[in-house]
């Protein structure tokens, strides 16, 4: 090949060179505007994640409050259902314990003091005087009755102090219930605040997993859509290597010829600059330049 | 007797004692009523001695009769109105506690 072909070649090659080095640029700026955008997403996706990380220890926060909270209402609803349980027994007993009053009143029909009274002279005139049996007989049957109808109204009175002191327990059983029902509207109030925290929290953290969801899946694929670009890069290295490896023979045969040349022209001028030294036995600076650069003096004289 | 503790079995025991009580008491009486009737007997007598003898022994006889006098008042006051009965009617109503005695014992 001679060295007007070599060149052609060798310009031709590196022509395609600069081409296949323009094309890697635009595909490295595109990759650099994928990992700009893969940066983002990423970014994207772990601030998500650190976001719901927080979130997450806040619901657990709101879990254990609401639980501890629902618990509190469990305990205090046991004790409001014990008291509902006591103030139907108190009822129960009151209602039972009026219906005992008033039927040991019907026998009575009178006050204790008076039957005290009446049963006291009654009992004093039949132990103490001297009657006859006949009457005897009679106020006996007398003081039984009076002393029934006494023990009845002491009775009556002992069920009245129990359903007066059952009235006091029921009021103040009823003032508990109260208490607690207030306690419990209290605490339900506050718990139910924690369990709606809870269910919002669950949706935001939900909401945000999807979102850091579908940042990876968005990340993953930005990272497989790099891969063709990686690829492309590749080969146009590979392609590009082939080229040099194409042009470094022809770059090499070029410089033999160049250096050839060289060597010859230096030749050229050396015997010119010996030929004038020759001749006129002097020499120019120039001259003096060439012939020194080429060898010593001594060798002036040295055939070419 | 206390009230609480009025009924059938004690109210007769009581009706019991109260009767025997009684018989005891107008037993007593009967003895006192029947000396009350010697006394006053005994008085008649020394007062006819002393109306008809002479002598000490009206003396002894008037301090005899003082006596008797004064045992018959204190009998007198104790007996009260009972003292004005006799003896048939406290036998009466001895009966009639013996009567009731047994019926309340038994009843």
């Amino acid at each position: 090949m001679t060295e007007q072909e070599l060149k052609r070649k060798a310009n031709a090659l590196r022509h395609e060179i600069e081409a296949k080095n323009r094309g890697l640029s635009e595909l490295y700026a595109q990759l650099k505007t994928h990992h700009q955008d893969t940066r983002s997403l990423r970014r994207l996706r772990d601030s998500l994640n650190e976001d719901v990380k927080e979130h997450s220890k806040k619901l657990k926060e709101y879990k254990e409050k609401r639980d501890k909270l629902n618990k509190a209402v469990a305990e205090l609803n046991m004790s409001k259902r014990q008291f509902i349980v006591e103030v139907r027994k108190l009822n129960r007993g009151i209602k039972d314990s009026k219906g005992m009053r008033d039927m040991l009143n019907k026998s009575v029909r009178s006050t204790e003091q008076l039957l005290e009274h009446v049963l006291e002279d009654k009992l004093n005139v039949l132990l103490e005087e001297d009657i006859s049996l006949a009457d005897e007989q009679r106020l006996y049957d007398v003081v039984l009755n009076l002393a029934q109808r006494l023990e009845s109204a002491r009775k009556a009175s002992q069920v009245h102090k129990k359903i007066v002191e059952d009235f006091k327990n029921l009021k103040e059983v009823s003032s508990r219930i109260d208490s607690v029902g207030s306690q419990l509207s209290d605490l339900s109030v506050i718990a139910d605040e924690y369990h709606k925290k809870v269910v919002e929290t669950y949706d935001y953290i939900k909401k945000k997993n999807l979102e850091a969801s579908e940042a990876h899946r968005k990340l993953t694929e930005k990272y497989k859509d790099a891969d063709p670009i990686r690829a492309h890069i590749g080969a146009v290295k590979e392609e590009i290597k082939k080229i040099q490896d194409e042009l470094a023979p022809i770059s090499d045969a070029l410089e033999d010829i160049r250096a050839q040349r060289e060597e010859k022209r230096k030749l050229e001028l050396t015997n010119g600059a010996r030929e004038r030294l020759k001749k006129s036995k002097r020499v120019s600076l120039d001259d003096l330049k060439i012939i020194l650069e080429h060898g010593p003096l001594d060798a002036v004289d040295a055939p070419p | 007797m206390k009230f609480n503790e009025v009924s059938e079995a004690p109210l007769k025991a009581k009706l019991v004692d109260k009767h025997k009580r009684f018989q005891t008491d107008y037993a007593k009486k009967r003895k006192d009523l029947a000396r009350l009737f010697i006394l006053e007997d005994k008085i008649d007598q020394l007062s006819h001695w002393i109306e008809n003898i002479e002598g000490e022994d009206v003396e002894k006889l008037s301090s005899e009769r003082q006596k008797a006098e004064e045992e018959l008042n204190a009998l007198k006051s104790r007996l009260g109105a009972l003292s004005h009965k006799n003896t048939s009617e406290l036998e009466e109503k001895i009966r009639e506690h013996e009567q009731a005695l047994a019926y309340w014992s038994t009843r």
